[in-house]
């Protein structure tokens, strides 16, 4: 087995949309959802796909899942083509997809995960035995779950339950689409761990879809921001906060009615890195929080702006960016 | 590749989706019942039994036991191929049939097997009772070649309900509504209510082409004819139902493989 487990070469795809003009009439649209992207996955390594909503990361993992054809490009899963070799890529992938759906509500989390063992080619006690294991791994059996009908399951339990799919066939190589969205913090943190673990202890090539910044860091070994379908930037997460470690992050308290706010915002546009944020601290106060690249020729002017609105703050802060601060930063401040 | 762990595993979503269901399963169970009762009330209003006895040779509660059963047998089998595409995509199971390594053509195929259960239920509470109780031990063995011709003409409509579960899914989006026109033509065509000899010469020449109206055919002569069809009649229904489920299968392969093909290509809904 190669030391690459993904590796994917300027891989793009269209989408063709329908926009209703009226009862009868339809534009066709075109949305680009990848415009060529490149990256690989080894072995033992969980890569985190993080982007903002239409970015690109479900429809790169669809791709990876045999799901979906690509438009040009190519996607080697395991060395395998994802298109020519589609039934070969089968084999060695668990895949993800949805954490709320892809189940039969009227059979047991046991009999789904059957079902879908025997779709996978296992049978006998085989099948019913890495039941059992999966089960057990991803907590189920601690729940005293495995025989309760899936409509009567919970949006964490369904999740884990997703998850045990993924990996009945123990493939070495995970595709999971935002694996945690919706859950409660212990179910997250229970997917997280499991994971992580996988990756460590048993070598598993993960790629996980993510929204949440916190998850990013803790599970990924690398991280690629996706947006508008281009990788924007990639490297480890301590790597992609030193790509903006000349910025840096103040956080303001002002007091409320204390001078002229709004020529204070309209001249601080000028100095601060992309937008400026603002938020109410109570009835007193207001949180105003912006980036600045060289500190301290930014403070100067920030104070002098401060002076001149004559407005009175409370705290003045000077803060390290946060991968938070990163996808912000590299994606323009969507969420 | 071992198709039994399928068949298996198909069993447990019969028993989940239907057994598990108990009013599903009661009306199921009642319905050859209430179509009979229903059509013999609305019969006795314009006729009388012992007529239709006189005319068509057979006890009519016998006839629309049979004909009721035979009607929901087949639909009991071939039901869940149809409507399987369109179920599969709306609760996101899809994806996860599709990138399995078993073929999606054959898990179709798989599906109306286990289904027969339902039938030999049905067959059961049904046609075994009354037949029994009309025309004793001879009437019990006649049930039992019924409901194996039902089981037959289920299993052999498979091929060609696949063919047009898939080909109606790629022609139009919201397939679902155009089956639901589809589904009780097609039961008509297949002449379980109204015989194939009295249909019009273009409808008679579209129910030769359903594989299952000959098994419904020869289960209206066996009804009917008041005893043993001829062999030559028997082979030669047998063998052209056969043949058409056979003819039906590249077309039901073909239309399958666009339909993944078409799936992939939008990208499968998650």
């Amino acid at each position: 087995m190669s030391e690459e487990a993904v590796k994917v070469t300027k891989l793009a795809k269209k989408y063709l949309t329908k926009k209703r003009k009226g009862l009868l009439k339809s534009e066709k649209l075109v949305v680009e959802a990848l415009r060529g992207v490149s990256f690989t996955v080894n072995y033992g390594e969980v890569v985190g796909l993080l982007g903002p909503n239409g970015a690109g990361k479900t429809t790169t993992i669809k791709i990876l899942s045999t799901l979906l054809l690509p438009d040009s490009g190519e996607a080697r899963v395991g060395g395998f083509d994802v298109v020519k070799e589609a039934s070969k890529v089968r084999k060695l992938i668990g895949v993800m997809l949805s954490v709320e759906k892809g189940f039969y509500g009227k059979l047991t989390g046991r009999e789904n995960l059957i079902y879908f063992g025997s779709l996978y080619g296992l049978s006998g006690a085989d099948l019913r035995k890495r039941v059992d294991e999966v089960m057990e791994l991803v907590g189920l059996s601690e729940l005293e779950a495995e025989d309760k009908l899936y409509e009567e399951y919970s949006t964490g339990m369904k999740a884990r339950l997703s998850l045990a799919r993924a990996l009945l066939k123990n493939p070495p190589i995970l595709l999971l689409d935002e694996p945690t969205l919706g859950l409660d913090p212990m179910s997250a943190r229970k997917v997280r761990d499991l994971v992580k673990s996988l990756a460590l202890r048993e070598g598993k090539a993960v790629i996980y879809t993510t929204h949440n910044m916190f998850e990013a860091e803790l599970v990924c070994d690398r991280i690629l921001l996706i947006d508008k379908g281009s990788i924007v930037a990639s490297g480890t997460p301590e790597e992609l906060k030193n790509k903006i470690s000349d910025i840096k992050t103040v956080i303001l308290q002002v007091r409320r009615g204390s001078g002229n706010l709004n020529a204070f915002l309209s001249k601080l546009a000028e100095v601060a890195v992309g937008g400026v944020a603002m938020e109410e601290l109570g009835v007193d106060y207001l949180e105003i929080k912006f980036n600045v690249r060289s500190v301290e020729e930014s403070l100067n002017k920030v104070m002098r702006l401060l002076t001149e609105g004559g407005l009175t703050t409370n705290s003045f802060k000077v803060v390290e960016p946060t991968l938070e601060d990163v996808f912000i930063y590299f994606t323009g401040g969507k969420a | 590749m071992n198709v039994l762990p399928l068949i298996k595993s198909e069993m447990l979503l019969v028993y989940g989706e239907l057994l598990r269901r108990r009013q599903a399963l009661f009306t199921y169970v009642a319905y050859p019942y209430i179509m009979t009762f229903f059509i013999i009330f609305v019969g006795s209003s314009v006729g009388s039994l012992e007529n239709f006895e006189v005319r068509v040779g057979v006890n009519p509660f016998l006839f629309f036991i049979a004909a009721s059963f035979n009607f929901l047998a087949i639909l009991g089998i071939v039901d869940d191929v149809l409507w399987s595409p369109i179920y599969d995509d709306n609760i996101g199971t899809l994806p996860y049939v599709l990138s399995s390594t078993t073929p999606w053509f054959l898990r179709l195929l798989i599906i109306p097997i286990p289904r027969l259960v339902l039938t030999i239920i049905l067959g059961f509470t049904s046609l075994v009772p009354l037949f029994t109780y009309f025309e004793g031990v001879e009437g019990f063995l006649t049930s039992l070649l019924l409901m194996g011709l039902a089981c037959l003409a289920g299993l052999l409509l498979s091929t060609f309900a696949i063919f047009l579960a898939c080909s109606v899914s790629m022609l139009m989006g919201e397939s679902w509504r155009l089956l639901n026109i589809v589904r009780p033509l097609m039961m008509i065509l297949l002449g379980i209510y109204y015989p194939r000899v009295l249909m019009p010469f273009t409808i008679r020449v579209i129910s030769y082409l359903l594989p299952s109206s000959h098994i419904v055919d020869l289960t209206l002569y066996t009804l009917v004819g008041g005893g043993t069809p001829e062999v030559l009649t028997v082979l030669t229904m047998l063998g052209l139902g056969i043949a058409l489920a056979i003819a039906y299968g590249p077309l039901s392969y073909g239309s399958t493989k666009s339909l993944e093909m078409k799936k992939l290509r939008e990208g499968v809904k998650t």
